[in-house]
This record gives C-alpha cells, sequence and structure tokens, in this order.
C-alpha cells in the first residue's frame, strides 16, 4: 500500500487500531474475529497529518473498554485498505472504507502477446510488457459501515 | 436478477457498493460485478490473464448480457462526471487487459511504413485497460512517449479515448488521434479490429489477433466506423485493445507566465495562437488558467508554454512533486480542498479563490519534464471535483470566453462562485466523427471546481449564455454537460447520422441495446 491515506494502515494491523475523537469517546475500527486470526506485530500509531503511521509502543486496550466507545467493522480488502474516512464522529458515526486497487506495476510476459506468431513466437519488436493484474480502479468494498455495536 | 454466472477466468461478485471518482455514483449496488482476471487457474494452462483468458472472460461476460438482455458498463477510472457511466446490474472492471506490445513492422501497410518513417512512429497495441500512466512507464523504458494525454494519467486508455479527453498539444490533435486502430469485442466471440479505409496495417495484424484470442474477428477498413470507434462513447463494443502512435521520447521546457486577466497579449495569443510574446518558436504544447475574479491589479492569466526536445538524461517516472504542474487545474481544486476543508454550501469570498489561483501557478521555468511527468497523478481527492468543459471553433474564442466570464460575473452578484479557474487549451482538428475537435482549431474551456451546491447551476448559467449569444459549442462528453439532441446536431451536423450508422455496421441491434448508456439517450444517439 502505497498512497496517502487519512488514514492509512495494513489491512492487517487492523485487527486493534484505536482512533482517539477529539471529546467524543473512543472510536474502535476492526474486522469480526471470526475473520481474522488475531493481531500480528506491533501496532501502529497514526497521527493527524502523518503521512506514515509509527510502529511499535504499547495497545492501550482501556481505550477499547471505556464506556461510550463506539465499534466499527471493517470490509475485508484483499490488497489493503486504501482510505477510511469516519464521520459524524460526536453523533453517531459511520465509517467510509475505500480497499486499495491491485498493483498496477507493468512486469515482462513475452510469451503472451497478443501479437505473437502462435508458430513462430512472439512477434518482432522485443519485449512485450504487460501489467500482471486487474486494474481494479473502482470503488469496491467502498461501503458505508455504521455503527456495529459488537 | 438470474442466478449469477459462471464466467471463465473472472471474479464474480455479487451485490458490490460502487462509487466513481467523483462521486457522480455515490454507492450504488451493482449486482454482478465482474472482474475478468482477478481469479488463480491452473499455471499450466497460463493463468488467467493471458489473452486468450481474457477473450474467453469477455466472451462469457458478453453471452450474458445478451442472454439477460442486460446493458454492459464498463467504468474505466471512473473518472468520468457525465451519465456516459450509467451501470445498471453488470459492470465489468477492464484493468486486465493492460497489455502493452509493440505491432512488428511485417503488420505495417506499405503506406504507413512511410509515414511512420518520417516521425519515426511506433505504433503500439495496448490493452484498453491500461492506466495512462503505465503506457508513460512502458514506452518510456523503450525511448517512446505519447504524443499527447490529457491533464492527469490515472485514467484508463479505452475510457480516456472514448470519451475524447485531450491535452493541449497544438499541433497533435486530442488523444483519439493518436489511435490508429481499435480492436472491439462486439458479441460473445466475436471482435472486429477497425482501422481507416486507407488502411494502415495488413490483414495479418486482424488474423494474428483472431488467432491468439480465439475470437473470430472481422476487419473492417472504413473511415467512418474508424472516426466511430475512437470516440465511442462506450457504444461500440468492448474496447480490447487499440494500436497507439507512439513517437520517440522527448522532454518539455518551458515557462508559466502570470498576467493580468484582460493582459492584450494573452488574449491576442489565444486569439491568433501566435505565442512569440511567450517564447520563440511554434511551442508543442500552449495552454492558459485564467482566474474569473482577479481584480484589474492582481494577476489572473497564468500562461504555460512548453517545446519539445530530445532527452537531456535518462528516462524518470512522475513524482508528486513533479506532477502538479502548471496545467494542472485539478492542482487548484486540490488546494482549495485543503482551503475550504471540503464541499462548500456558504458564502466565499471570490478573493480567496483569486489568491489561491495566483498561488498556485506560480511564474518561472519548466522543465525539463518527460510528459508522464508534466501530466502526472492528480493531487485531487476523490469527491471533491465537479467540472465542465466547453468546446468552441478556435474562431469563436475570444467571443466565448468573454460571454463565459460575463456568465460567472453575473452568476456571483448572485452568490454564486466558481469554486476553481478557467482552462484555456487548443487542439486541432480529429479524424474521428466525434471528438469535440472537429474545426481547423478548436478551443477547450474547461470549468472546474470544488463540488457545492451551486456549482451546476453555475455551469448552466454558462451554457445558456453561450446559447442566448448564439455561439456553437459542444462539451466534454466525460464532464457535466449542457447539450441535447438538437444541440448535438447543431454542432456535429452529419456526423451525428454517420456515426450512427457506423455503429450499426460494427454491432448489431441486440449489441447496441447491451452497448448503451444514458449519455447517448440524453443527446440523440442512441
Amino acid at each position: 500500500m502505497n498512497r496517502s491515506t487519512m488514514i492509512r494502515v495494513a489491512s492487517t494491523a487492523l485487527a486493534a487500531l484505536t482512533l482517539v475523537a477529539c471529546g467524543a469517546g473512543n472510536i474502535v475500527l476492526r474486522r469480526p474475529p471470526a475473520l481474522d486470526t488475531g493481531t500480528h506485530g506491533p501496532p501502529s500509531t497514526c497521527g493527524a497529518g502523518a503521512n506514515e503511521c509509527q510502529s511499535g509502543g504499547a495497545v492501550d486496550q482501556s481505550a477499547a473498554t471505556q464506556s461510550g466507545t463506539r465499534f466499527l467493522p471493517l470490509p475485508s480488502c484483499p490488497n489493503g485498505i486504501a482510505q477510511i474516512v469516519i464521520t459524524n464522529v460526536g453523533g453517531a458515526p459511520s465509517a467510509s472504507v475505500q480497499c486499495a486497487a491491485p498493483n498496477n506495476t507493468p512486469s515482462d510476459n513475452s510469451n503472451d502477446n497478443p501479437l505473437a506468431n502462435p508458430t513462430n513466437g512472439p512477434a518482432a519488436g522485443g519485449a512485450s510488457p504487460t501489467n500482471g493484474g486487474a486494474n481494479t480502479n473502482k470503488g469496491r468494498s467502498h461501503a458505508t459501515r455504521t455503527e456495529g455495536g459488537r | 436478477m438470474p442466478a449469477p454466472p459462471t464466467i471463465r477466468n473472472t471474479l464474480v461478485d455479487e451485490d458490490v457498493s460502487f462509487s466513481t471518482f467523483h462521486h457522480i455514483i455515490a454507492e450504488q449496488n451493482i449486482p454482478l460485478y465482474l472482474t475478468p482476471g482477478a481469479v488463480a487457474t491452473n499455471s499450466l494452462s497460463g493463468g488467467a490473464t493471458t489473452t486468450r483468458a481474457l477473450a474467453d472472460a469477455i466472451s462469457d461476460v458478453l453471452q450474458y448480457c445478451f442472454d439477460h438482455k442486460e446493458p454492459l458498463c464498463v467504468p474505466g477510472a471512473t473518472w468520468s462526471l457525465s451519465n456516459i457511466l450509467s451501470p445498471k446490474n453488470v459492470l465489468v472492471d477492464q484493468g486486465a487487459y493492460n497489455k502493452v506490445v509493440p505491432v512488428p513492422q511485417s503488420m505495417w501497410s506499405a503506406d504507413y511504413k512511410t509515414a511512420a518513417a518520417a516521425k519515426k512512429a511506433a505504433p503500439y497495441l495496448i490493452g484498453g485497460g491500461t492506466k495512462i500512466a503505465s503506457i508513460n512507464r512502458v514506452l518510456g523504458k523503450s525511448k517512446l512517449a505519447l504524443q499527447t494525454s490529457g491533464a492527469n494519467d490515472g485514467h484508463l486508455l479505452a475510457g480516456c479515448v472514448a470519451t475524447g479527453t485531450h491535452g493541449s498539444a497544438l499541433d497533435i490533435g486530442a488523444v483519439h488521434d493518436t489511435v490508429l486502430g481499435v480492436y472491439l469485442v462486439t458479441a460473445p466471440g466475436k471482435a472486429v479490429f477497425v482501422q481507416p479505409t486507407k488502411r494502415l496495417f495488413e490483414p495479418s495484424l486482424a488474423a494474428t489477433l483472431a488467432q491468439n484470442t480465439g475470437l473470430s474477428t472481422t476487419e473492417l477498413c472504413d473511415d467512418d466506423a474508424y472516426g466511430a470507434a475512437i470516440v465511442g462513447l462506450g457504444a461500440m463494443g468492448f474496447v480490447h485493445s487499440m494500436v497507439v502512435e507512439a513517437v520517440p521520447l522527448y522532454e518539455f521546457t518551458g515557462n508559466v507566465k502570470a498576467l493580468p486577466l484582460r493582459d492584450p497579449d494573452v488574449w491576442n495569443a489565444m486569439a491568433t495562437l501566435d505565442t512569440s510574446k511567450f517564447g520563440p518558436g511554434r511551442p508543442y504544447h500552449f495552454s492558459v488558467v485564467l482566474s474569473p475574479y482577479a481584480d484589474d491589479h492582481a494577476n489572473g492569466a497564468f500562461v504555460t508554454t512548453l517545446w519539445a526536445r530530445p532527452p537531456s538524461r535518462p528516462f524518470a517516472d512522475p513524482t508528486f512533486a513533479t506532477s502538479m504542474s502548471s496545467t494542472d487545474t485539478t492542482r487548484l481544486i486540490s488546494k482549495l480542498v485543503d482551503v475550504f476543508g471540503g464541499p462548500v454550501t456558504g458564502p466565499i469570498l471570490a478573493k480567496v479563490i483569486s489568491d489561491q489561483t495566483a498561488g498556485q501557478y506560480t511564474p518561472g521555468k519548466v522543465g525539463p519534464l518527460f510528459p508522464g511527468q508534466m501530466f502526472g497523478p492528480t493531487t485531487l481527492p476523490p469527491g471533491n471535483g465537479r467540472s465542465t468543459e466547453i468546446v468552441v471553433d478556435h474562431k469563436s474564442t475570444v467571443a466565448a470566453l468573454d460571454v463565459v466570464l460575463g456568465a460567472l460575473a453575473s452568476e456571483r452578484k448572485n452568490g454564486r462562485l466558481l469554486l476553481g479557474a478557467i482552462g484555456v487549451r487548443f487542439v486541432k482538428k480529429t479524424r474521428s466523427l466525434l471528438g469535440m475537435n472537429i474545426n481547423d482549431m478548436n478551443t477547450y474551456i474547461e470549468l472546474p471546481s470544488l463540488q457545492s451546491d451551486q456549482i451546476t447551476q453555475v455551469h448552466k448559467a454558462c451554457w445558456s449564455a453561450l446559447s442566448n449569444a448564439g455561439i456553437t459549442f459542444t462539451c466534454h462528453w466525460g464532464q457535466e454537460y449542457g447539450m441535447n439532441a438538437q444541440s448535438v446536431r447543431g454542432y456535429y451536423g452529419d456526423r451525428v447520422d454517420r456515426w450512427k450508422q457506423a455503429r450499426a455496421k460494427v454491432l448489431s441491434p441486440e449489441a447496441m441495446a447491451v452497448f448503451s448508456n444514458g449519455l447517448l439517450a440524453n443527446v440523440g444517439l442512441g
């Protein structure tokens, strides 16, 4: 994941990401436990205005157990999360989650040139660079998830 | 909806929430969201992204659409602001159709060999789902480049071309004018390769595509079919790939000059395209950003003039730092997002907009930058932009700009502001039927804005004022538009009927129903 986001995290580190909203109680974003194997690696702390999250430190579990904490579920994003926008923080919050697109880096695959002569190998002209995977520039899983209430 | 189909080599998702980049469509449920190539297959068979596998996939998608009479939406990069994107039940992600391969010289016609030699051109077959940024990268590494592109590089090729995207390369034309042929999948198992009547490629090109895709492929050498296919409005079939003419890699150097809004040198240059006041010799690119609310003593006209030259350094990709180019009006809107903090409904001081505009387009030297750096990634966050782009005969440039500025002034008196600036660009005549650049030279007047409750009314005021002034215009197919069937016919004339007739040469009536969208119906092209 290499794009600037409002909240920039790796999906595997999202199991217990906590955000402290100013004067509005805590919000916890997490995926249903049945979908994950649990937490992995150090937690990340993501401050306002920072381009990168800082890893390390300890999880303040009390933030997730305080009265008034709101829990929001997260979708499953196979390529990570590009952006999470939390709105109405002081009221009934909701999180708009946008999954990241697959990598679109072209790769060399000269064995599959659509202009290759099937009997003579690749067409003249040298390399036939291709993009390896689908370029899903869509808002798939761009779902607004309302308060989970677990 | 019928039961989800089995489509080869394709990820079939049901009930997917779909949004476009600018949130013109926001969280619409798509019952069938299909992503060819996004599944694992037996590696011995070559995977799901081989030419054959992807042809099988789109063939199955079309079989489903034909069987169930479902229109097919191919959203590209989802940048369009018009209802050319109007998904219903079936949407297909084109991203895996992204191969970029040179067309061997053995497939060039004799005529094209002569023409290509004159400018050392290199035709490439490029998948319709390839991002412009990827094309820039692949070509750049082969010391080649696109001849022109839009202001940013996030489009997918098919959508970029189908909507008439352009730059401001004075002697090139729009992106569609660098397309030499189009490979369209028109029905299950069927495709057509369309090129001009005076062929540019030998029949071996279509024959090889047929062999490698497994699609029964017809070659159609027909100027009107070619002219219809390149600006196809998403209605000519599934754009599998296009032959795009690349040229030797070049780099831009030039300058940005900041002058008062009504500076006579700026207006004379826009009216005549004599840019000698801004530098010696014919530039490759010339564009102007006008700040409509600038007062008489402030700078309100920002002129970018770029010349092309052979590279002075190794090829490099764009970075966000260099992509914030002086020709990119989305850069300004991005800054306004920061200033205003999101959608704006309240009164805004015009001076704030003028000051921000002046701050974004600082005068000075530009470059050297490769084309992909000059016209690189957008800095605009999703969901914040709105825009219309008005196109007029270049002869009407001054009159049209006066009318637009007058309309914006009137709207301002009523408390409605364009939260942006005016981009003015120039594009020569097209070979397409429905590219907006049908005149010998054409002036594109873009009105991008931060999203607000008022912006559509501001755009409408500009369209109405132009109509009332008797200035014939059209709008960019991929942006908010002010045309109907009558005005489209008024601008394009008999090209409308020729486009429809050409479409009927390529598609069956059944296929036309599958490849349809809201735009066609609104402007009398359906």
